[in-house]
């Protein structure tokens, strides 16, 4: 198993902290995604990891490999990390073939591995066109493929599709994820994109002002965030106050019942708890069933073809919900502003300690 | 931590040297006027004669300000927000006058009307050569100006004379001024335009003084003075170009302009008499005494001998300020240190010297420290080095600034180590500046005509001084295949500089022109 496995890492900028006592792990084999905000520290994490930045304490291992602690640094041209930063950074003055084959010596340039890399990545026809003949997701297959063209043991991507129109970018993260899986490539991702990090990686981590505060696998981060603040990281949420009884939630939409594993264990015992409740647009759904309870009201639609976004609200005048309730509605039923409906929330809330 | 400090070691100690180097004229001319002692030195600084210097260059300087301003800014203003027919193509005329040296448009007008003479010949032949100094950074300036701002202002009853006073003006302000006191910086370096114009600057009193049996102590005390104004307004320069270039909006925009025979009648009847007066006659003049050549042969002349120094001395030059501005460019954009902001701003030192003055910091470190180098050919290809080494860095400068460091970096992670990065990408990478910082060093060697007289060796004539000897005799027809020649060949560096200003607008300030046009 060839883990990265980062420990403690501090790096500072003209006195100022990038990064504060680091710790990630890379899978081997796997694609792991760093999601931030902007001057978050990602990307100065990544470059510290390929050896760009020196940080100014800390450890970096791949596998048993020691690249950098105390004792040891090994600089950036002797790691053999793949690189692909932002738009690609194709050298304009080299054609497709040349750009690929630039990290290896002479002798290696014209070998069959090559020419097989350039049939995976679909780059054969296009081997002697220059960069500025290339579409956005030709050029970031072409870095992509210079990257892994020196057989690294890790692969780095700087947000690579950012630079792609949207349309594009669906695209292109899918082909270059199965490249990836295809070479079997241990690859760290960085990203400021919610979507990219959780249909590309096998696990994402978040890292906020220099710190992570949370690493697991995509699906674990949407449906089961440890906290408010990660779960705001992923899509629209609703936030209610809610009072705890055993496993029921009581709430001003009414009684939930309640997934309380996030529960601090002090707070278990106690009655009456006042708790902070979690739920996704998608778990409110129209029980159209019910005809006479038709308490909420829609005040405003957001359609997006697919489906839409609805806020809701309670349709009385006595009482008066926080925030209006955010609700996935399929198209397929579809509601207009003023419709009164009954609803229903599939499954069990989260709840954590206020 | 060792890998990162010898790479950085190395490239610092390198830019040091140079900075030293580009700091030793300066040095080496306040450190001969010290020897004159503390009251020789004032007495020589207050005298009569410097208030005269005085006054003379703040006539030439508020008169010629104010008509490149007006001609510059009007003219830019009509191009940018009104559909006039081959405007293009006229505003491409506009700035020919950049390609003339300016001595040459004194010769052209001195010896057909030698009235034009004085202040008037002055500000008339300078008005001709340095608007485009304003046309240029406001031409830039009126491109990236909101548009919208003047539209919505009509909505509210404006009229033209209005949106351009309270709309358009307040955001070109910055570029006006910015070009006015580029203006300024080619009048305090000017030498053979005066000269020939009988017009009394500090730049001819310097060399007078120089000549008269080498009064250095007399020369070196109007230098500092000369010196000292043109840091001012060097400093100035700088100070508004970088908070022009805070203030700006890169985005770029399509703009609809508005059809008006008026308009386009006024722009005619300026642009029209304009590139007459400031392109057509001097080339006429010159086309007039090749023609009119009564004393001799043209073929007799000494051309060939004098092109071909012209040339050696221009490649030596080029190659030479080109090579000592990659390193230091490399080291202004890529490494962000203290250091490194200083190296880069010793240039502004050289750029504060106006040729003469160099050349006569080179006439003194020679005499007194290197006697062997005394009218030799290396002195003049050092002294052009350095005099024309801040516009091989702008250029340098503004092409490595828009090669983005990921480039090295991914070379980095292939496994190359710097020197090969350095040779196979970044060299290859910024070949294009190379090429341009060379050329307008080149270039400017070629119609560099003071520091040349001061320094050039016995026995040895380029085309500026072959063109200077004939043009002090009166022999006209002589000195006129010189300048058209001189001509001819400084037009490509003009015309490069219209191309980067309308590539780079953000990217490079005026400071490109000024190094160009104080030659």
């Amino acid at each position: 198993m060839k883990d990265l496995l980062l420990k403690e890492i501090d790096y500072s900028y003209f006195h100022q902290n990038v990064l504060t006592g680091v710790n990630f792990v890379g899978k081997d084999q796997q694609i792991t995604t760093i999601l931030g905000e902007s001057g978050s520290g990602k990307t100065t994490l990544l470059k510290i990891i390929a050896g760009l930045l020196r940080p100014d304490s800390g450890e970096i291992f791949l596998g048993e490999k020691i690249f950098f602690d105390k004792d040891h640094y090994i600089p950036c041209e002797k790691r053999r990390f793949g690189y692909v930063p932002q738009d690609g950074a194709l050298f304009p003055n080299l054609n497709v073939f040349s750009n690929i084959t630039f990290g290896l010596k002479k002798k290696d340039r014209n070998s069959k591995d090559i020419y097989d890399l350039l049939n995976k990545v679909e780059l054969t026809h296009l081997q002697h066109r220059m960069p500025y003949q290339l579409s956005g997701g030709q050029k970031q297959r072409v870095a992509l493929a210079r990257a892994l063209a020196i057989r690294p043991e890790l692969i780095l991507l700087d947000e690579p599709f950012s630079s792609l129109d949207a349309n594009l970018r669906n695209d292109v993260r899918l082909e270059v994820k199965g490249i990836l899986n295809e070479f079997n490539t241990t690859a760290i991702l960085v990203t400021h994109d919610q979507d990219e990090a959780l249909s590309v990686s096998d696990s994402v981590a978040i890292l906020k002002k220099g710190k992570f505060i949370c690493q697991n696998s995509p699906k674990n981060l949407y449906t089961n965030p440890p906290n408010l603040e990660v779960a705001s990281y992923f899509g629209q949420i609703n936030i209610l106050d809610g009072i705890l009884k055993q496993n029921i939630v009581s709430t001003e939409i009414g009684n939930l019942k309640a997934n309380t594993s996030y529960i601090s264990y002090k707070n278990k015992t106690s009655a009456d708890l006042k708790v902070k409740v979690l739920i996704r647009p998608e778990q409110i759904v129209v029980n159209l069933q019910e005809n006479q309870n038709r308490k909420f009201k829609a005040i405003n639609v957001e359609y997006f073809g697919h489906d839409s976004l609805v806020e809701l609200t309670l349709d009385t005048e006595s009482k008066v919900l926080q925030s209006p309730l955010l609700m996935r509605n399929s198209t397929a039923y579809p509601i207009y502003p003023n419709d009164l409906m009954a609803i229903d929330i599939l499954g069990e809330v989260l709840v954590y300690d206020e | 931590m060792k890998y990162f400090k010898i790479q950085n070691l190395f490239l610092s100690s390198i830019c040091a040297l140079i900075g030293l180097l580009l700091v030793s004229p300066l040095a080496f001319m306040i450190y001969q006027s010290s020897k004159v002692g503390y009251h020789h030195l004032k007495s020589l600084i207050f005298r009569q004669i410097t208030s005269n210097l005085l006054i003379n260059t703040i006539e030439l300087a508020v008169l010629v300000c104010i008509f490149a301003c007006l001609l510059g800014t009007f003219l830019a203003v009509l191009v940018n927000r009104y559909t006039i027919k081959f405007a293009k193509t006229v505003t491409t005329l506009l700035i020919v006058p950049l390609a003339i040296p300016d001595f040459v448009i004194g010769y052209a007008y001195n010896s057909i009307f030698p009235s034009i003479s004085g202040l008037f010949g002055a500000v008339l032949v300078m008005t001709f050569n340095t608007y485009p100094l304003v046309f240029l950074p406001v031409n830039a300036a009126m491109k990236r100006s909101n548009h919208s701002l003047g539209l919505l202002a009509r909505t509210f009853g404006f009229n033209r004379v209005q949106i351009f006073f309270k709309v358009t003006l307040p955001q070109i302000k910055a570029a006006i001024t910015g070009g006015s006191l580029l203006v300024i910086l080619v009048l305090l370096s000017e030498y053979g335009a005066f000269e020939i114009l009988r017009f009394n600057t500090f730049t001819t009193e310097i060399f007078s003084e120089y000549q008269i049996g080498f009064n250095s102590a007399g020369a070196n005390a109007l230098s500092l003075i000369l010196v000292a104004i043109a840091m001012l307004v060097l400093w100035f320069e700088y100070k508004i170009s970088r908070d022009n270039q805070r203030q700006l909006d890169n985005t770029t925009r399509f703009e609809e302009t508005t059809k008006s025979f008026r308009i386009s009648l006024a722009f005619y009847l300026t642009t029209i008499p304009l590139i007459v007066f400031a392109v057509g006659i001097p080339l006429y003049v010159i086309f007039y005494w090749i023609i009119n050549n009564n004393h001799a042969d043209a073929f007799s002349l000494p051309i060939l001998p004098a092109f071909i120094h012209t040339i050696e001395f221009g490649v030596f030059a080029g190659v030479i300020s080109t090579l000592l501005a990659i390193p230091v460019s490399y080291f202004a954009i890529r490494t962000k240190s203290k250091l490194s902001v200083i190296i880069d701003r010793s240039s502004f030192l050289i750029q504060s010297m106006p040729s003469l003055v160099v050349a006569l910091s080179f006439v003194y470190f020679a005499i007194r420290l290197a006697a062997p180098l005394y009218q030799s050919s290396l002195l003049i290809v050092m002294a052009y080095s350095l005099l024309f080494f801040p516009l091989a860095l702008v250029s340098l400068k503004g092409t490595l600034s828009q090669i983005s460091p990921e480039y090295e970096q991914v070379a980095k992670t292939l496994g190359l180590n710097s020197v090969k990065i350095f040779l196979k990408v970044t060299l290859r990478l910024i070949m294009p500046g190379i090429i341009s910082a060379f050329s307008l060093v080149f270039l400017s060697t070629v119609t560099e005509l003071t520091l040349t007289l001061v320094l050039v060796p016995n026995g040895i004539n380029t085309l500026a001084t072959s063109f200077w000897v004939f043009e002090t005799n009166n022999s006209y027809s002589q000195a006129a295949p010189f300048a058209l020649i001189m001509v001819l060949m400084a037009t490509i560096p003009s015309l490069t500089l219209n191309k980067w200003f309308a590539k780079n607008q953000t990217k490079l300030n005026n400071i490109t022109l000024t190094t160009a046009l104080t030659a």
